[in-house]
């Protein structure tokens, strides 16, 4: 047991190394600039020429990235235990499949 | 090696409050997933106006997505200033976290009369309208109960001082918030910056 | 809690079967929750979620439904076949067959529940590649349910099957089940299906897999943890016979349906014309109808009548499999003086017999200075935020001033919300 006490203080102090104040900050500076490109994409998208196709695909990637670094290093998916991200990439994926589905079912209209 | 140190205390080898609020975060996939297919099937389909293109403010939703990015920063940096036992520091990022989520509801407050007000976009006066209250109303609710908690946080801590530092039951709270970001992250790009699709 | 030793493959069948259960609601429930919000919406604040005149659809509701309806169903079916497992097992005096596929069986049941909801809703018109799809998985939800049926034949098969209630009720559970499985089977074929939809045949069905299973199990179960929750019998005699009343009454009223089906009797109607030829079948069903209803009476009387007058059970009066026959019946409420410690599955079997079925002496009691054992202090909080959440819904189904008890429902929610989070440990 105290050797896996003695494992287990390391693995924090590496989480520590890996995710202080600092690393947070930098974090927010991105998700701030994705967002701000998100915005601009949006604004400029006639100016630049943007097909419908290519802002959708370009936008759903840069909030997916988003989504990944709030819920990896915020959330702290990254440093836990495996369970957690099973748990929460199981019912995602699985809640997206079902409305895509469903969507797909439904007549299409409008 | 770490889920084995904890595994004496939990089945699971996960504190229990934080393996709970990560299946709630599970059931609440569907939840929103719901709202928003629900969205995305009506949003085309009122009879009447007004319609998404011409009411969404996306300048200001931008800015009210800038808040709640921010509130996210601020409730990992309460986390770990509470791990570090710094309570100063655990109080005012704490505090940061609430007026985010009380500007983020102020915004929805602005957005909400503004759309009901100058665009007379009721609950029932088309399905786009119905369907986009529905969403971001439960999304605001959810942030209207993070605040709530994150106030109580903030003034047990207020009131124990230097004794309470259960970084535990902040952990957990603050799953809770970045989730609430998070379907925000969402909802931003494909409610509002989808608004033309 | 887990005990040392109980990993997850050593876990009871009934466990298991809970716990994807557990995942099945946690998952489907928000999605009724979202449509019960919108119905409440449309029918209180005028919205039009689901009413065509102001864009909305029906089929929309049929959908949100069914992604929790169809779910729904395993959540009913599962904890029955946990609990016929664990039933059978027992009085066949065997290990159940195939345990491992079993729980694999059951959480292949969990996933692939969440993928055929949309085979409720065929005739609605969903475009062939959906109908296809969905047909086809509903076709493959019957190979992991197939596998059930096979592993409960197969411990059956070669066991000393004692026939107590318990187990008369779990092994008709296999028969009824299996009957409204292969009408099932039918019904994943978008053509079978749109013959019978809304017609008495599916009536028939899910009453077979609902009725004649679901309830057979839950009963089976009563019967089986009666003494363990109690400390008595229920009466055997009885039992017997309200099992055959049910088993005789249900087939009376639910086989006819389905010739009453094929033939095109419609549901939901409460009268038809008397020249379809539809009046014999239906007076049998009224009359097995009855029988079942004197059924039902005699169990109420027999589950009440033991509690005072039932013969006194012992701590393990089935020779069980599981733990949680290794302590006294009624349990005290600490449950285990002692945590136990799991090596086999079927443990508490292991404890009372050799590998090749030679009894040992039996296990004591362990004894333990019983003012060592904390408990938990109890709470009163729980069941007002109960409360406060039942105001919520109430609020939402009243008419008028419903808005009111809602209210009054939150503010008792989030009361006994910071009570409970606040109270001393």
């Amino acid at each position: 047991m105290a050797t896996a006490h003695g494992n287990h203080n390391d693995h924090k102090h590496g989480e520590h190394a890996h995710a202080g104040p600092k690393l947070y900050w930098i974090f927010a500076v991105i998700l701030c600039v994705i967002t701000f490109i998100e915005w601009i994409i949006f604004k400029e998208k006639e100016a630049w020429g943007i097909s419908n196709t290519v802002m959708i695909w370009t936008l759903l990637a840069l909030s997916l990235v988003k989504f990944i670094m709030v819920c990896g290093w915020y959330m702290h998916l990254r440093f836990d235990s495996k369970v957690l991200t099973n748990i929460f990439v199981f019912s995602g994926l699985l809640a997206m499949a079902v409305f895509l589905m469903m969507k797909l079912s439904l007549p299409s209209m409008g | 090696m770490s889920e084995a140190a904890h595994a004496h205390h939990t089945t699971t080898g996960v504190e229990n409050r934080k393996f709970a609020m990560w299946v709630l975060i599970a059931s609440e996939c569907f939840l929103f997933g719901t709202l928003i297919a629900n969205y995305l099937v009506n949003k085309g389909r009122s009879i009447s106006g007004p319609t998404p293109q011409q009411i969404y403010e996306i300048d200001i939703t931008t800015l009210s997505t800038f808040d709640l990015l921010m509130s996210s920063v601020a409730m990992v940096l309460a986390l770990h200033y509470c791990k570090e036992k710094d309570l100063r520091k655990f109080q005012f990022w704490t505090f940061m976290v609430v007026l985010g989520g009380v500007i983020f509801l102020g915004f929805q407050y602005h957005e909400f009369s503004t759309f009901v007000l100058k665009n007379g976009l009721g609950l029932s006066t088309n399905i786009f309208g119905s369907s986009f209250y529905l969403l971001t109303g439960c999304h605001g609710a959810h942030v209207t109960v993070g605040v709530l908690w994150m106030t109580s946080i903030l003034l047990t801590s207020l009131i124990k001082g230097q004794e309470w530092f259960n970084s535990e039951i902040v952990e957990v709270a603050g799953l809770y918030w970045h989730f609430v970001d998070v379907v925000w992250i969402i909802i931003f790009t494909v409610v509002y910056l989808f608004v033309y699709v | 809690m887990r005990c040392k030793g109980m990993t997850l493959l050593k876990m009871p069948l009934f466990v298991w079967a809970t716990l994807v259960t557990q995942v099945l609601l946690i998952l489907s429930l928000p999605v009724i929750t979202v449509a019960l919000v919108m119905i409440s919406f449309d029918r209180t604040f005028g919205t039009g979620f689901f009413n065509p005149g102001a864009g909305g659809q029906v089929v929309m509701w049929q959908h949100l439904f069914w992604i929790f309806g169809h779910p729904e169903v395993y959540i009913l079916i599962l904890p029955a076949m946990g609990i016929v497992s664990e039933i059978l097992a027992t009085f066949a005096k065997k290990p159940l067959f195939g345990y491992t596929v079993m729980v694999y069986s059951s959480c292949a049941i969990g996933f692939l529940g969440f993928a055929v909801w949309a085979h409720h809703m065929f005739t609605t018109g969903l475009g062939p590649w959906a109908t296809a799809l969905f047909s086809a998985a509903t076709m493959l939800i019957a190979v992991p349910t197939g596998v059930k049926i096979f592993n409960w034949i197969s411990t059956l098969w070669g066991g000393q099957i004692r026939f107590t209630t318990a187990s008369l009720y779990a092994i008709s559970f296999v028969a009824m089940f299996t009957l409204g499985g292969l009408s099932g089977i039918m019904h994943s074929s978008p053509v079978i299906d749109t013959q019978h939809q809304a017609s008495y045949f599916v009536v028939a069905h899910f009453h077979y897999v609902l009725y004649g299973g679901a309830v057979m199990g839950l009963f089976g179960g009563i019967f089986y943890w009666y003494p363990k929750v109690t400390g008595r019998l229920m009466n055997e005699t009885m039992g017997k016979l309200q099992f055959w009343l049910y088993m005789i009454g249900f087939n009376l009223t639910f086989f006819p349906m389905h010739f009453l089906g094929l033939d095109g009797m419609p549901r939901r109607i409460y009268t038809y014309a008397g020249d379809q030829n539809w009046n014999f079948w239906n007076f049998l069903a009224t009359m097995g109808a009855y029988m079942t209803a004197v059924g039902g009476a005699l169990f109420f009387i027999n589950m009440f009548s033991s509690l005072k007058f039932g013969q006194k059970a012992s701590d393990d009066p089935w020779d069980g499999r599981t733990l949680e026959w290794s302590i006294p019946s009624p349990p005290p409420e600490y449950n285990f003086a002692k945590l136990p410690e799991v090596s086999h599955l079927d443990d508490w079997w292991h404890k009372k017999y050799t590998h090749d079925g030679k009894r040992l002496a039996p296990p004591k009691q362990p004894i333990v200075d019983l003012s060592s054992i904390h408990m938990p202090n109890q709470s009163f909080w729980p069941i007002l935020l109960a409360l406060g959440i039942t105001g919520i819904a109430t609020g939402f189904v009243v008419p008028a001033n419903g808005v009111i008890i809602a209210l009054v429902g939150v503010a008792m929610t989030v009361t006994s919300t910071y009570g409970w989070a606040y109270e001393e440990p």
